[in-house]
């Protein structure tokens, strides 16, 4: 219900004050093919996982950080 | 010490009363009939644990009578049976089991289908706890968030000792317990310590004791929901200390749940506490040392101990003068509608022994709900919780190591109860062991599955009498470790009213523009859009809409997104997130802008206007503000860019002045060139308006000679005023959303989420022509070209209706579903029916003749109105 | 009690290098370090002016800083009294001092507020369509504390 994301400006905060960005994906891909899997696919996989944070309630900034998918635990 | 009234009865009060020891007193044994089988079922464990004694006091049901104080003047009802609890015909259930099987509902009702309508009825009634009053007002109790380093749940001896360890090293502590410190206890060595411990602390400013404050819950975070008598804490600790010690293990053999059977907790605070003898012939099951006690406590309530029941081990200190049966077992309890005699299987045979109390102390089941609710590392336990069984000096150790955040006890399972050939596993949904066999030879082989058909585990206990039985039994049956093992525990672990956490749910987030009280006071219909408050109309919509077309009006646009982009890399960003063209952008000018996502959905539309030094100034749709933010500083982040986004929203007013007299009004109030070579469509200029500078935005999206006007919010009320005043010689009127659904519509104008669907890529709608694909690349731009290679499935059209226009039904052609209508309306201007929807392609071309709900309609090119755009660029 | 009063104040909001803001110090303005790269000064009402001349001083000549008079886009409400504290338990799960000044932004009632404290008084900044629907939390939230409005709002020290 309320895990906390470490906001690198405001301190740690409970999830309800962000948004939620998704994992971290390519700007661009070299291929075709690859641009298809980097635009629709997800990883989605169990455990470590790059994500984007927005700190919608405090200072309005986004910042990626490292959330283990399995125990929500916060790697950096 | 004055009564209760109980069932049109008074039943008087002594010192320190409950409910449940009040009527015990005047002589009530059947609390509740039992959720499917009607039995009666009597007081049990006195902890609040169990289900047995749920009552309605003061019209709330749902009480547990034996942890709710009994107050003077309070009105107590049992809940279940028919006509009474005391004489329920429905007991007849009782000897029907081999026609209510486990499983009962998803089996019987299946077939014949109509049937369900009449029994669910009379299953209702016949079975459930408690009758809401729903005549009652709603109640809410107010919450508030409450931080600390350490919260203690529990205050027993280990909870005491983890908060006074805690509170020692100079943390902030909060203490919380469901009931008053001690209330549980008869008098001895753990009342004593209780009462030690919890002056010490009382002496503590660093630690607070709340009593009757109930955490149900234990949220990651942590976050732990503390339900008090009159409030809702929501704490926020540094960690918290899980010591709810255990409930007495409750044994499963066939009537085990007649009134008489007690665990022996609740037998020794009925005698020690309350002073009321649970019985008169007493067999006494007894597996420790907390259990030899209660001998002599319910011996000096005036009970015989017709039987003491225990190990070898302790057969020496049975106080004398009882009689004493080693290594015995239970067989099974007798009686009808209450004990009268326990069947003992002994060393010397099976052994028949009358008696009207049963107490029963084998074990300790550790209330560890709160604990496995959360994988947090900051959650621990201490005392019994973790270590079932435990002295009261361990107890104390167990907590002082957690209250100075030394090491985590690793958590201790029982040993598990015996389970004899029958009897009542859950006591909450009537679960015997007869029924869990039916269901596993059903083919229900895990816990999970267990607990979801037969339901056990899932009533007001929350598992904490069956939970583990429940285990076991999926183990013996030879389940995998995994199936075998305990269902999952989730929030709530206690009981909780839906008032208790129901502060805050009329809380309605409601944004207001700077006319919001104008508009009321022009007799404006305010209402909902999106977030926003806004007018739908003025009292006539058409009228408001005819003055549109025909002279002049204005329209609050205040809720519009508005952004300033600045920095070095401002039109970097510009150029490289939008699909428009904005490089020969020069300032004044302005452009139609789509916001795309990378999968090249249209999410946006709005419009960008080049500002001196190379900023830009963009407005969005009042829903998209808040995503252009976050997505303008998304992409800045992600690309390096340095520019600054800042959202204007909050602080500009906009209002749109809109007619073929707009020009004349706001040159009656400026001195400004407000010609069509100053300010070109599309374009803008800063100007002063009566005074009040501001932005005018040509913009087109009502089709006609347009000026937006943005400016400070707090000149809002200034400027509109004294527009509706330079504008009473064309008989201005103000139109709201109901006037613009059909303006816009007439132009061919699509809302972005009523007309498109999430997946709509511009050629879906007709909006090719605003993306440069002739620039570099933008946000999308490799997802529109796959696109663009694939044929058009579907797509946004005008329909015009030559008949009654018709809203929202599906577009045909023949008998086949090819769309949808999405919106429509009689436009009186044009003399019939605008509309936009849906259209698929059908056998590979778009047809252009449709039926819509039996209406003949047609797809026609937009805008409707003024198709060339000479009124909007006047 | 409760005392709370919608209040009158000026806000010029700064984006700039980092630097450049922590060279920033309007006279007599509080100073509020929204993000790494944006900071938000208050004084009284009707010192914008003087607050911009300030800011545009030291940003000059800097193609990369934004400023602009953001007053209009707040609105103020400022609770006080001795059942501060309790209020603000109610109102926000931020863990808030009332005792020393300071400044934090986070969910007040829902909705992203920018908390100023000072003097025993917090400052409550929320985007001014929010304006009402704050008072009718306060209200809502904090009626059984008392809570009184007044008119006599003011920023500073009283």
């Amino acid at each position: 219900m309320t895990i906390k994301i470490p906001c690198p400006t405001c301190g740690p905060r409970p999830y309800t004050e962000f948004s939620f960005g998704g994992e971290l994906r390519a700007l661009d891909a070299a291929t075709p093919g690859e641009d298809f899997v980097r635009v629709y696919l997800r990883e989605n996989a169990p455990g470590l996982q790059d994500e984007r944070w927005f700190h919608a309630f405090g200072c309005r900034r986004w910042f990626g950080l490292t959330r283990d998918t399995l125990t929500n635990r916060i790697e950096r | 010490m004055g009564s209760i009234e109980f069932e049109g009865n008074r039943v008087p009060l002594q010192d320190g009363d409950t409910v449940g020891s009040a009527l015990y007193r005047s002589g009530v044994r059947t609390f509740t009939r039992s959720l499917k089988h009607h039995r009666r079922r009597g007081l049990y464990c006195l902890t609040g644990d169990c289900p047995n004694c749920l009552v309605t006091v003061d019209g709330q049901p749902g009480c547990r009578a034996c942890t709710t104080p009994a107050r003077d003047g309070a009105s107590v009802r049992r809940e279940s049976g028919w006509p009474s609890t005391e004489h329920d015909v429905l007991k007849i259930t009782d000897h029907l089991h081999r026609f209510m099987p486990v499983g009962f509902y998803y089996k019987v009702f299946v077939r014949p289908r109509w049937a369900w309508e009449f029994a669910e009825k009379i299953i209702r009634r016949a079975t459930g706890i408690g009758t809401l009053q729903l005549d009652r007002p709603p109640t809410q109790k107010p919450s508030r968030h409450v931080h600390t380093d350490v919260l203690v749940v529990g205050g027993g001896p280990a909870g005491l000792a983890a908060a006074k360890a805690a509170g020692a090293t100079g943390q902030r502590v909060i203490l919380c317990d469901e009931g008053t410190l001690g209330e549980t206890l008869a008098e001895g060595a753990m009342r004593d310590r209780v009462a030690a411990l919890a002056d010490e602390l009382a002496a503590m400013d660093n630690v607070t004791v709340l009593e009757r404050h109930t955490a149900i819950g234990v949220y990651d975070g942590p976050l732990v929901p503390v339900v008090g008598p009159k409030e809702l804490l929501q704490i926020d600790p540094g960690r918290v200390i899980v010591a709810t010690g255990a409930v007495e293990t409750h044994a499963v053999f066939p009537g085990n749940d007649l009134p008489g059977v007690w665990l022996g907790r609740g037998a020794a605070r009925m005698a020690g506490v309350h002073g009321i003898a649970p019985g008169n012939r007493a067999v006494v099951v007894a597996d420790s040392m907390e259990g030899i006690l209660h001998l002599g406590t319910l011996k000096a309530a005036g009970v015989t101990v017709v039987a003491a029941v225990v190990p070898d081990a302790l057969a020496a200190v049975v106080p004398e003068g009882m009689d004493v049966l080693r290594n015995g077992t239970i067989i099974a309890a007798e009686g009808r509608s209450r004990l009268t005699a326990v069947r003992l299987s002994t060393q010397a045979g099976e052994r028949r022994i009358e008696c009207d109390a049963l107490t029963l102390s084998v074990g300790s089941a550790p209330r560890d709900g709160l604990l496995r609710m959360s994988g947090d590392l900051s959650v621990t336990g201490a005392g019994e919780v973790v270590s079932p069984g435990c002295t009261i000096e361990e107890a104390e150790m167990s907590g002082a190591t957690a209250g100075t955040g030394g090491g985590e006890e690793t958590p201790r399972e029982p040993d598990p109860a015996p389970m004899g050939a029958d009897g009542y596993v859950c006591l909450c949904a009537d679960v015997s062991v007869h029924d869990l066999e039916a269901a596993w030879s059903e083919g229900w082989r895990s816990s999970e599955i267990l607990k979801r058909y037969t339901t056990a585990t899932m009533g007001p206990c929350q598992g904490a009498m069956c939970g583990r039985h429940l285990a076991a039994f999926a183990a013996a049956g030879g389940a995998t470790t995994q199936a075998g093992a305990r269902t999952t525990a989730r929030p709530p672990a206690r009981t909780v009213r839906l008032g208790d956490i129901a502060g805050g749910i009329n809380e309605i987030i409601e944004k207001r523009t700077a006319l919001h009280d104008t508009h009321h006071s022009a007799g404006a219909r305010l209402d909902w859009s999106g977030s926003w408050t806004r007018p739908y109309h003025y009292g006539d919509w058409k009228q408001e809409y005819l003055a549109v077309r025909e002279r002049v009006s204005l329209m609050d646009v205040s809720t519009l997104g508005k952004f300033l982009v600045a920095g070095r890399d401002a039109q970097a960003l510009v150029d490289r997130v939008f699909p428009t063209n904005v490089n020969d952008l020069s300032p004044g000018r302005s452009r139609y802008l789509l916001a795309l996502d990378e999968a090249g959905y249209v999410m946006d539309d709005g419009l960008v206007c080049a500002l001196p030094d190379g900023r830009y100034y963009l407005t969005t749709t009042s829903g998209g503000a808040d995503k252009m933010e976050a997505g303008l500083r998304n992409w800045a982040d992600r690309f390096g860019l340095r520019a600054h986004v800042m959202n204007q929203t909050p602080m500009l007013g906009a209002i749109n002045v809109a007619g073929p007299r707009a020009r004349d009004l706001l040159s009656k109030l400026s001195t400004d060139d407000l010609s069509a070579d100053a300010i070109r469509y599309p374009g803008h200029a800063d100007v002063t308006i009566a005074g009040v500078p501001c932005r005018a935005v040509r913009v087109g999206f009502v089709g006609e000679l347009s000026f937006e006007l943005h400016h400070a919010r707090s000149r809002s009320v200034e400027l509109w005023s004294a527009l509706m005043e330079a504008g009473a010689e064309w008989d201005i009127r103000p139109h709201g959303l109901d006037a613009l659904d059909l303006l816009r519509m007439e132009k061919g104008h699509f809302y972005l989420a009523q007309d498109t669907l999430p997946d709509d890529h511009p050629a879906k709608l007709g909006l090719d022509w605003a993306i440069a694909m002739d620039k570099g690349n933008f946000v999308g731009r490799s997802s529109l070209e796959r696109m663009a290679a694939l044929p058009l499935e579907r797509k946004l059209v005008g329909l015009r209706f030559d008949s009654e226009p018709q809203r929202g039904v599906p577009l045909m052609t023949g008998d086949q579903i090819v769309g949808r209508v999405t919106s429509c309306e009689h436009s009186p201007v044009l003399g019939f029916g605008v509309g936009l929807g849906w259209l698929q392609a059908h056998e590979g071309v778009f047809p252009t003749e449709l039926t819509a709900n039996g209406v003949a309609c047609r797809v026609v090119s937009t805008p409707f109105y003024d198709p060339e755009g000479a009124k909007l660029r006047a | 009690m409760l005392e709370f009063s919608a209040t009158r104040v000026s806000v010029v909001q700064v984006f700039a290098e980092p630097g450049a803001l922590d060279a920033l110090t309007p006279a007599g303005a509080t100073r509020c370090r929204v993000a790494p790269d944006e900071a938000m000064f208050v004084r009284e009402g009707g010192a914008a002016q003087a607050l911009l001349r300030d800011a545009e001083a030291v940003t000059a000549g800097d193609p990369d800083a934004l400023i602009v008079d953001g007053t209009d886009g707040w609105a103020v409400w400022t609770l006080g009294g001795d059942r501060l504290h309790d209020a603000l338990e109610r109102l926000s799960h931020l863990e808030l001092d009332t005792a020393n000044d300071g400044f934090t932004q986070g969910d007040v009632a829902h909705i992203p507020a920018r908390i100023v404290i000072e003097h025993g008084r917090a400052h409550l900044f929320v985007a001014a369509m929010w304006k009402s629907y704050l008072r009718d939390r306060i209200l809502s939230r904090c009626g059984d504390l008392g809570a009184t409005e007044t008119t006599d709002g003011s920023w500073g020290s009283r």
